[in-house]
């Protein structure tokens, strides 16, 4: 496991880092605060005993102090006082300091506690405070330094420990997140590896603990399952291409070599030449359509998106082509509510209602009712184009809307296939959601967008 | 019979006969193509300067005064945009028609924004060039500040969005006016089917019924049908044209 490759692994040390640094700061702090008043107990106590001496000297002289430092040296064998009272010529009257223990004022000198004991490599450290008298003679008063030091000492292995606790937690715990990350970062790396080795058809495991890495993994399998789609529809479409184009093309063919084998007259070159130029109108305008489908299904339009009056929109439409129904002996009817607006880009918004209308135009018979309806609800913008035609057998419903799909009998008649492929691209980029359903009798084409201007 | 407001005095002249030559340039680097078109044109009777990329372009049509242009996008050395681009930051106001396969939903945005008056598609049918640039080339008879005119028998009120003829009113649905609309303002001009879906209905694709046909049909019925004179024809493999003017008001 490296550690410093992974986030939670840079972030387990970092932590171990952070904690240590602030142990590190309040372990000096309690040091500080609870030495300081270890030793402001002791200077006041020595300074105490330092003034009751004072006293006794004034009062008694030299050999009252003697004989006060004598009582105050036995009685301190255990309150940890040390003294030293020297003569004028720097003898000891009594005491229990080294020699050289004297300064004036406050000072530190050491000691070794238990005299008999040669062993003991240990000094303590006392505190000092001494006192020069008016017939020459010094006086030192000394407190024992011990409970600080051992203060210290406790201190240090409290942080000692705390610090190695802390760390190791640190880092287990970075451990065990980084071996957790790593398992399920390793099913998503394995997975995308298959996946781009070729096998399209794998998905990432879910864990269903709808936690990041779930969501990450579900919204891949989503991309993925796009990219399968797509892929399909390319596979088919290339399929398809091949075989719609191969009747305008043969036609074409065809009208060129009649042009160049059989037609003598000009009138008659002229019209084989005019049926060949319709079936190369033919050739260009579904790859016109296959260019936009590709254009929409790239997203680019979306720049050209401004907010579009949808019910002016589906007016002139229905204006347009209620002529056209009507010469087909079809009734077009409209159910458009006002004042709805959308944000989308114009003209393909009316190429997609313009196909669905043109579709029920041509696939339906004479005396068939035609329905183009818009209304706004709550959720956004619903629209329809429903017919009660003979509609689409529910086994071809998906089918229909990939491109170049022709249902089976209208294969003889007009048009290349292209619509529905193109209504459905122009939706997606409007993030509308297609519905074919059943009119019983007839089809209802019905789109629905989540979105309002 | 209702009272009508101010009377329509503004009496349109028709353009000058089609038949007048043009002096036009083709900037366009495909060889095939661009002797295609120039060769089209000449017979028609139009004088045609060719440029092979847009530097060259760009040199001739500052140099010299068309009547029309027809740049086409994809070009060495400078592209169509930026052609027309420069062309329009000079201050010209030379009619310029893209010919161009770049025919996607904004490639055509993106040419009229730069400064082209009308975007073409290519592969393209040679009418469709020729009705275009007559469109473009002759100043209109009528400028869009006009708010009613009269055609011969015809009276358009764009305001009121009204229209007579011979003083009778026409009950015309918004779209079968805004349809006598353009072809009043095209009028003596072939207007193609093509540029009837685009400027029209703003049908940027080829429908896959016949909405053109079937609205022109509805307009002949309330239009010419009732009198004596058809005014809208129809001229096979090219388009339409509604010629309102008799010829003595032809200059």
């Amino acid at each position: 496991m490296n550690w410093f490759r992974s986030t939670p692994g840079r972030f387990a040390l970092f932590q171990a880092a952070i904690f240590s640094v602030l142990l590190v700061v309040l372990v000096s702090i309690i040091y500080v605060l609870a030495s300081d008043e270890f030793e402001e107990t002791l200077t006041e106590g020595i300074s105490k005993t330092v003034k009751h001496l004072e006293r006794v000297y004034v009062r008694k002289g030299t050999d009252g102090l003697a004989a006060e430092v004598r009582r105050q040296m036995r009685a301190s064998r255990m309150h940890g006082y040390f003294f030293d009272l020297r003569d004028a010529d720097g003898v000891r009257v009594h005491g229990n300091l080294p020699d050289d223990a004297f300064k004036e004022g406050w000072g530190t000198t050491h000691i070794f506690e238990d005299p008999d004991d040669v062993e003991d490599n240990d000094p303590t450290t006392v505190i000092t405070y001494g006192l020069k008298l008016d017939d020459g003679s010094t006086l030192v008063v000394g407190g024992n330094h011990e409970r600080a030091d051992d203060l210290t000492e406790i201190i240090l292995d409290a942080s000692i420990w705390t610090f190695g606790l802390t760390v190791l937690f640190a880092i287990s715990s970075g451990a065990v997140i980084l071996h957790w990350n790593l398992r399920r970062m390793a099913l998503i790396t394995d997975t995308s590896r298959a996946i781009i080795d070729g096998d399209l058809t794998q998905r990432i495991p879910i864990r269903g603990t709808n936690d990041e890495f779930d969501r990450l993994s579900i919204n891949i399998n989503d991309m993925l399952q796009r990219i399968e789609e797509l892929m399909e529809t390319m596979r088919q479409v290339t399929n398809d291409i091949a075989h719609d184009m191969r009747t305008p093309l043969g036609r074409l063919r065809q009208n060129l070599e009649r042009a160049k084998n059989e037609q003598k007259s000009v009138e008659g070159l002229r019209e084989s030449v005019d049926q060949a130029i319709t079936a190369t109108n033919q050739i260009i305008e579904t790859f016109n359509a296959l260019l936009s489908i590709g254009a929409i299904e790239a997203g680019r339009p979306r720049a050209g998106f401004a907010d579009v009056d949808m019910s002016a929109l589906f007016m002139r439409l229905f204006e347009s082509y209620e002529p056209v129904a009507q010469n087909n002996d079809q009734v077009l009817v409209q159910k458009i509510s006002s004042g709805i607006r959308f944000r989308g880009n114009r003209q393909l918004l009316s190429q997609l209602v313009a196909n669905l209308i043109e579709n029920a135009v041509n696939h339906c018979p004479p005396g068939t009712t035609i329905i183009l309806c818009l209304r706004a609800e709550a959720s956004g913008l619903v629209f329809s184009v429903c017919d009660n035609g003979p509609g689409i057998p529910d086994d071809e419903k998906d089918r229909v809307l990939r491109p170049f799909y022709r249902l089976e009998k209208s294969r003889t008649s007009q048009g290349n296939g292209l619509g529905l492929a193109l209504v459905q691209a122009i939706s997606r980029l409007h993030g509308f959601e297609l519905a074919l359903v059943n009119n019983n009798p007839g089809l209802c084409v019905g789109l629905r967008s989540v979105q309002t201007a | 019979m209702e009272l009508r407001g101010v009377l329509c005095l503004y009496v349109a002249k028709a353009v000058a006969h089609e038949r007048k030559i043009m002096k036009l340039l083709v900037i366009e680097d495909d060889v095939e193509t661009a002797e295609y078109i120039a060769s089209g044109l000449r017979q028609q009777g139009h004088v045609v300067d060719m440029a092979r990329d847009g530097r060259d372009g760009l040199f001739l049509a500052t140099g010299e005064t068309y009547d029309a242009l027809i740049v086409d996008r994809l070009l060495p050395v400078v592209d169509g945009l930026n052609v027309v681009k420069t062309l329009r930051s000079t201050g010209s106001q030379t009619p310029i028609l893209f010919l161009t396969t770049m025919g996607g939903v904004d490639d055509r945005v993106e040419g009229l924004d730069a400064g082209g008056d009308d975007y073409l598609v290519k592969p393209f049918a040679f009418v469709e060039l020729i009705a275009r640039l007559n469109a473009l080339a002759r100043r209109p008879p009528i400028s869009n500040d006009e708010s009613c005119i009269r055609l011969g028998p015809l009276e358009i009120d764009f305001v009121r969005r009204t229209a007579t003829r011979d003083g009778q009113t026409l009950d015309l649905l918004p779209l079968e006016f805004r349809l006598l609309e353009f072809f009043a303002r095209n009028e003596g001009r072939i207007v193609t089917r093509t540029m009837l879906l685009e400027r029209v209905w703003e049908f940027h694709f080829d429908p896959k019924t016949k909405v053109v046909e079937a609205n022109i049909s509805r307009l002949r019925t309330k239009l010419d049908k009732p009198f004596e004179t058809p005014l809208l024809h129809t001229i096979r493999g090219a388009g339409y044209v509604l010629r309102a003017m008799d010829d003595l008001e032809r200059a």
